[in-house]
C-alpha cells in the first residue's frame, strides 16, 4: 500500500530534517574574526516553533501568543481535519520509537500490547495538569514536551557522547600508524564535522541523566509498543484531543475479516482497529499500518466515515480529571516553595525577569547547544524546582562570548529574548549594556592578593571597554620577607557585565579566585548590588564665561583609573599608585589667541593629591594661591585642594589668565 | 722544489678574499644619527624643509634631497608616518614637520593615497592639531581605535600584544616620528617607545622601567620589518614629566634627530636629555631610577635591533 510507503518516508525526511538541524544548531566559525551580527544561516528551532503544545501553553502561560509559534497552526489546523498525522508521519520522538518498536519479533506478546489500555488515558490527565500549571505561569509543559525532549536530549547528551566516542575511534585508528586506518579514520572525521558532529567537542551538566531518560524512553518500546505516544506525550494527548472533529477515519468491514489480527500487529497508536472493538480516533496516529496489513483489504480510511463503532474523543473520567486539574494547581506551589534562590542563577544575556523566563522558558536546550564557549548548562535545583533544565551560565566552563546573541536568537518561545550585539553592548562600550552578573574576588585564592605572586589573566581576559577589572600596584611581602611589588585586581561594580570571562580565565583551576554571580543583572530591579550603575559626576570644570575671557572648546572628557592610560599613557602609573578614582578633562581658549587644557585629577585621598604635588619639582615656579598649595610655571599652572591635584597647561606663557581659569576651578572643587 | 714554494698563486688569492671578509666582517659598518638643528626651524617652512632634506640626504648618503627620499618607499608602497599625539599640541610630533615629509614623500613619487598617517586614538591626533581623515584618494590620518586592532596576537619574549591594523595591513613602510623627551617611567621615549603607539596593551609593560619590554614589542615581526626611518621630532623637546605635556620642562632644541638605526638614535637622544637636566639642575636619569635600560637590552645579542655602542655610532651634526 502506498500510504504505509509515503508515510514512512516522510518519517525518514523529517527525522534526517531534524537531526541534521539540530546537528547545525551551533556557530561554525570565530567569532572574533566575524564582521557584523553572528546568524546561523537555517532556521534551527523551527521545529519547536511549529509545536503546537508549546504555543497553548505558552499562549497560556503569558496570555500571549509568541509570533514565532504561528508555525503551530500548519499542525494543528490540518490536525483538525485529519487527526493525530503530526505523531504518525512528523513527529522525531515518535519516529524513533516507531524504530525500536519495530525492533520486537511479531507474535503474541507484541499483538497483545497493541490492544488499547486504559492507561493510554494518562497522557490526557498528565496534559490537564501541565495547560493548569501553564495557566498559573508556569512552562513546566516543557520538560514533557516531545521535540522539546528529544532536542534536550540528542542536543545535551547523545550528540556529544556520537561527538567523542567517534574522536575516540579516529584517534584510534590514526594511532596505529597503518595508512589504510588513518585514511579511514580522516575519512570518518571529515563526514563527521561535516554532517552530525560538532565543531568543539561539547559536555554538558547532566547529560548522562538526560541521556538516561531519553534511553529508558526508547528501551520501554521493546515491552509496550510507543509507549511515550500511547501513555505520556502530552501533545500527543493534545492533538488527539483535537482530532475527534476530524474528517478522516476508519471504516471497518467486517464481514470481509477473517480476525487474522494482522492489522493489530503493525499499529502504533493502540487505538483497537481490530474488528468487535470500537476505533479510537483520538489515540490512532494514522500510520496506515493496519490498512497495509489486512489481507482482506477490510480496512479504509475515508473522508467524513461516520460515527458508528467509533470513540470520538479521549473518553476522560470526571473524577480523574479533576484530580488532574487540582494536581497541575497545586504543582506550581508546590514547585515553587523551593523557589531558587542561588546566587550562581546566571541566565544567558536578554532573558527575560525570572518569572517571565519560568513562564516561557520550555527547557528544551537549544541555547545550551548553539552556545559557542559551551557556557550554558541544564539547572538542577538553582532556580527551585521549577527551574529544572533550564539555561544557566556555568563560567567555569565557559563564558559568555560579548559578540554572540545566538542563544536569543535560537529560542523558540522569546524566553530569551532577540537582542543584537550592538544592544548587549558589552564590546562596543556604548550605551546600556545587558548585564547578567556581576564578578567578585575570592582574595584567599587570589595570586597577587594572597600569595605575593603577579598575575593579570583576569584583567586581560575582561571583554567590557572600558575594563571592569582594573589593577592598582601594591607592596606585599613574599614568604622569604622580601617586599616586591605586585598588581592587585578589583571589579568595577558598575562596569561589570558577568559574563565570566575572568572565573573562565582564572589559574587558580580548581575553584577559581574570581567567581560570577547573578547579582547586577539587568533583567532584575531587586538583584542589584549598586543603586545606580552610572554616578552621576559633578561638573568640576567650569563651563564658558566662569572664567574672565576663557572659553570651554569642548566636553569635559572622564578617564577611570583602569583606563587613565588611554589619556596619559606612561604617566598613568604614578597616578594609579597615589591612589587616583578618576581624571576629569577639557580643553578651553582665552580670548580667542590662547589654547590651554585643564585636568582635575579626583585621588582617593588627600594624601594622594599631596603626593602628586609634591613629587613634581618645584624648579623655575612661583607660589600661586590657589588650594592647600599651589605653584605657578609661566605656561603651567598645578594645584592641591583636598583629594583634587589640579593642572591646567598652555602652549605659552600666561600666568595671568591661566590662574584665573584655575579659581574658577578652585571654585568648583567641593570637599 | 715544487713542494717547498710556500704559497701558490690560487692559494693567496683565496687568501686575500677570505682576509677582506673577515676584516669587512670585524669591522660593521656604523649607525649613523643624524642632527640636524636650525633656530628658524619653528617658524619658517623654508627652512625646516630645509633641515629635514638635509637630514635625510645625510642619512642616505645622497647629493640630491629627492634621491634620498626616494630611498624610503618603493613605487607602489603604502607609507604610515608613525606620529606621536600624546601629549597634545604641546610635545606632540609637529604638524608642520609631517606636512613638510608629506610634501617630499609625493615629490618622490609616494601618491598622496599612500600615506597615512596614524596614532593610537583619533583623540589624540585631534588634539595635537592632525585633522582625521580617511577617505580614499588623499592622506589618511586615524587612529587605531578607528583602524582596529588584529585579533590574534603577536608575541615575542615578555610581550604580547595586539597589533594595529593600520600597521599589519595598511602600510608597507614606516616612518616612526617620536618627540624628543623625557618619559615619566622608562627614563625617556622616542623612536623604540613610540612604536608602544602600535600595540593594544601598551599600559602593560611600563613596569621594570619598560625592560625587556620595550625591545620586545620592537621585535614584533611587523615592527621590524616595517620600520624604515625614524624622524625623531625635536624642535620642541622636554627633559623632564614627560611624557604628559609640562611646558615649565620643555625647551627650544630646533631640532631633528634622524637616523635608520633607532636604538643609536634612542642612545644619542638619552645623551642630549641627560645633558640639558645636568644643565637645569635635574638628577641624573638613573638616580631617579629610571634609567632607560631598554635600550642597552635594544641592542644585545637577543634583539639586535641596533647599536647602543658610542664607537659604533656615527654621530652627524648638521
Amino acid at each position: 500500500m502506498p500510504g504505509a510507503r509515503f508515510r514512512r518516508w516522510s518519517q525518514i525526511a523529517f527525522l534526517a530534517l531534524f537531526v541534521f538541524l539540530l546537528a547545525r544548531t551551533e556557530f561554525r566559525g570565530t567569532l572574533h574574526g566575524t564582521r557584523g551580527e553572528v546568524r546561523l544561516p537555517y532556521p534551527v528551532s523551527i521545529f519547536l516553533e511549529s509545536d503546537p503544545l508549546v504555543a497553548v501553553g505558552n499562549a497560556l502561560a503569558t496570555r500571549a501568543l509568541y509570533t514565532g509559534l504561528l508555525w503551530s497552526l500548519v499542525i494543528l489546523i490540518p490536525t483538525l481535519f485529519l487527526g493525530r498525522f503530526f505523531c504518525g508521519w512528523i513527529c522525531p520522538l515518535g519516529t524513533l520509537n516507531h524504530v525500536v518498536s519495530h525492533l520486537r519479533k511479531p507474535g503474541k506478546q507484541r499483538l497483545e500490547s497493541n490492544r488499547y489500555k486504559k492507561w493510554q488515558r494518562l497522557k490526557y490527565y498528565l496534559l490537564v495538569a501541565l495547560l493548569v500549571a501553564a495557566v498559573l505561569g508556569s512552562g513546566v509543559f516543557g520538560t514533557m514536551d516531545p521535540i522539546s525532549l528529544t532536542v534536550r536530549s540528542l542536543g545535551l547528551s547523545i550528540l556529544p557522547a556520537l561527538n567523542y566516542g567517534l574522536h575516540a575511534v579516529c584517534d584510534l585508528l590514526y594511532s596505529t600508524g597503518i595508512r589504510p586506518l588513518k585514511f579511514t579514520a580522516d575519512a570518518l572525521d571529515f563526514i563527521g564535522q561535516g554532517t552530525l558532529l560538532s565543531f568543539r567537542q561539547p559536555h554538558f551538566a547532566q547529560g548522562f541523566f538526560l541521556g538516561l531518560i531519553f534511553a529508558t524512553v526508547l528501551v520501554l518500546n521493546l515491552r509496550f509498543t510507543r509507549f511515550w505516544c500511547r501513555a505520556l506525550c502530552p501533545l500527543g494527548a493534545l492533538l488527539g484531543a483535537m482530532s475527534r472533529w476530524s474528517i478522516l477515519g476508519l471504516v471497518k468491514r467486517e464481514s470481509q475479516c477473517d480476525e487474522c489480527n494482522r492489522c493489530l500487529l503493525g499499529c502504533q497508536g493502540g487505538d483497537d482497529p481490530i474488528p468487535g472493538a470500537q476505533w479510537r480516533k483520538a489515540e490512532c496516529h494514522l500510520c496506515l499500518n493496519c490498512t497495509a496489513d489486512c489481507p482482506d483489504g477490510g480496512l479504509e480510511f475515508r473522508w467524513f466515515p461516520g460515527r458508528a463503532n467509533t470513540v470520538e474523543g479521549p473518553n476522560l473520567e470526571r473524577r480523574k480529571a479533576l484530580g488532574a486539574l487540582a494536581a497541575g494547581a497545586v504543582a506550581v506551589p508546590l514547585l515553587r516553595s523551593s523557589s531558587g534562590s542561588d546566587p550562581r542563577l546566571i541566565r544567558p544575556p536578554g532573558a527575560l525577569e525570572e518569572k517571565g523566563f519560568l513562564e516561557r522558558c520550555i527547557r528544551c536546550g537549544e541555547c545550551m547547544k548553539v552556545c559557542p564557549n559551551t557556557a550554558l548548562h541544564p539547572a538542577l535545583a538553582e532556580g527551585g524546582l521549577e527551574g529544572l533544565w533550564t539555561p544557566l551560565l556555568v563560567a567555569r566552563i565557559g563564558y559568555c562570548e560579548p559578540g554572540c546573541v545566538l542563544c536569543g536568537q535560537v529560542c523558540p518561545t522569546g524566553a530569551i529574548w532577540r537582542i543584537t550585539a550592538q544592544e548587549k553592548g558589552w564590546s562596543s562600550g556604548s550605551g546600556k549594556p545587558v548585564r547578567i552578573g556581576t564578578a567578585f574576588y575570592d582574595r584567599g585564592r587570589c595570586l597577587p592578593w594572597s600569595m605575593a605572586t603577579e598575575c593579570i589573566v583576569c584583567e586581560e581576559w575582561c571583554p567590557t571597554s572600558p575594563k571592569a577589572i582594573y589593577l592598582r600596584p601594591a607592596e606585599v611581602t613574599d614568604s622569604a620577607g622580601a617586599v616586591k611589588q605586585v598588581r592587585q585586581p578589583y571589579v568595577d561594580a558598575a562596569r561589570c557585565v558577568g559574563c565570566g570571562a575572568c572565573e573562565y580565565a582564572c589559574p587558580v583551576k580548581d575553584r577559581a579566585a574570581v567567581y560570577v554571580t547573578s547579582i547586577g543583572e539587568s533583567r532584575s530591579h531587586t538583584n542589584q548590588i549598586l543603586l545606580r550603575r552610572e554616578r552621576v559626576q559633578p561638573a568640576l570644570l567650569p563651563e564658558t564665561g566662569e572664567a574672565a575671557g576663557w572659553a570651554k572648546s569642548g566636553a569635559t572628557r572622564a578617564f577611570p583609573a583602569a583606563n587613565l592610560w588611554q589619556y596619559v599613557d606612561g604617566d598613568a602609573e604614578r597616578y594609579i599608585a597615589a591612589g587616583i578614582e578618576r581624571t576629569l578633562t577639557a580643553r578651553y581658549r582665552y580670548q580667542d589667541k590662547l589654547d590651554a587644557v585643564a585636568d582635575v585629577h579626583v585621588m582617593g585621598t588627600p594624601e594622594g593629591a599631596r603626593r602628586i604635588f609634591e613629587a613634581e619639582p618645584a624648579t623655575g615656579s612661583r607660589a600661586a594661591a590657589l588650594g592647600d598649595a599651589g605653584r605657578s610655571y609661566g605656561a603651567s599652572v598645578t594645584f592641591r585642594k583636598g583629594r583634587y591635584f589640579v593642572r591646567l597647561t598652555a602652549y605659552e606663557e600666561a600666568p595671568g589668565p591661566l590662574e584665573a581659569l584655575a579659581r574658577a576651578i578652585e571654585a568648583r572643587l567641593v570637599l | 722544489m715544487r713542494q717547498t714554494r710556500g704559497t701558490s698563486r690560487r692559494e693567496f688569492l683565496d687568501q686575500c678574499l677570505a682576509g677582506a671578509l673577515v676584516a669587512q666582517a670585524g669591522a660593521p659598518a656604523k649607525s649613523k644619527v643624524v642632527i640636524a638643528r636650525d633656530p628658524l626651524i619653528r617658524t619658517s617652512g623654508g627652512a625646516l624643509l630645509k633641515v629635514l632634506d638635509r637630514a635625510v640626504q645625510a642619512v642616505y648618503d645622497r647629493d640630491n634631497a629627492l634621491e634620498a627620499w626616494k630611498r624610503i618607499a618603493r613605487p607602489g608602497e603604502v607609507v604610515g608616518l608613525k606620529v606621536n599625539c600624546l601629549a597634545g599640541r604641546g610635545a606632540s610630533t609637529s604638524v608642520a614637520l609631517v606636512d613638510a615629509i608629506c610634501e617630499r614623500l609625493q615629490q618622490a613619487g609616494v601618491p598622496a593615497r599612500n600615506i597615512v598617517i596614524w596614532d593610537r586614538l583619533n583623540d589624540d591626533l585631534d588634539g595635537a592639531g592632525f585633522r582625521v581623515a580617511t577617505a580614499s584618494g588623499k592622506i589618511r590620518c586615524l587612529g587605531n581605535d578607528a583602524a582596529g586592532y588584529e585579533s590574534d596576537l603577536a608575541a615575542h619574549g615578555s610581550a604580547a600584544s595586539l597589533l594595529s591594523k593600520t600597521l599589519t595591513q595598511t602600510c608597507d613602510a614606516v616612518i616612526n616620528m617620536p618627540v624628543l623627551k623625557d618619559h615619566g617611567i622608562v627614563g625617556v621615549t622616542m623612536a623604540l617607545k613610540n612604536l608602544f603607539g602600535a600595540i593594544h596593551n601598551p599600559n602593560k609593560y611600563h613596569s621594570d622601567v619598560g625592560d625587556p619590554y620595550v625591545a620586545d614589542v620592537n621585535m614584533l615581526p611587523p615592527i621590524r620589518q616595517k620600520v624604515r626611518l625614524t624622524i625623531c621630532d625635536a624642535i620642541t623637546a622636554q627633559y623632564e614629566g614627560g611624557p604628559s605635556y609640562m611646558p615649565q620642562w620643555g625647551w627650544s632644541y630646533n631640532g631633528l634627530i634622524v637616523s635608520r638605526d633607532p636604538v643609536a638614535l634612542d642612545y644619542t637622544g638619552w645623551q642630549i636629555i641627560e645633558r640639558k637636566r645636568a644643565e637645569k639642575g635635574h638628577k641624573p636619569l638613573k638616580a631617579t631610577g629610571r634609567e632607560p635600560k631598554y635600550i642597552a637590552t635594544a641592542a644585545d645579542p637577543a634583539h639586535r635591533l641596533g647599536t647602543n655602542d658610542l664607537a659604533r655610532i656615527e654621530r652627524v651634526e648638521i
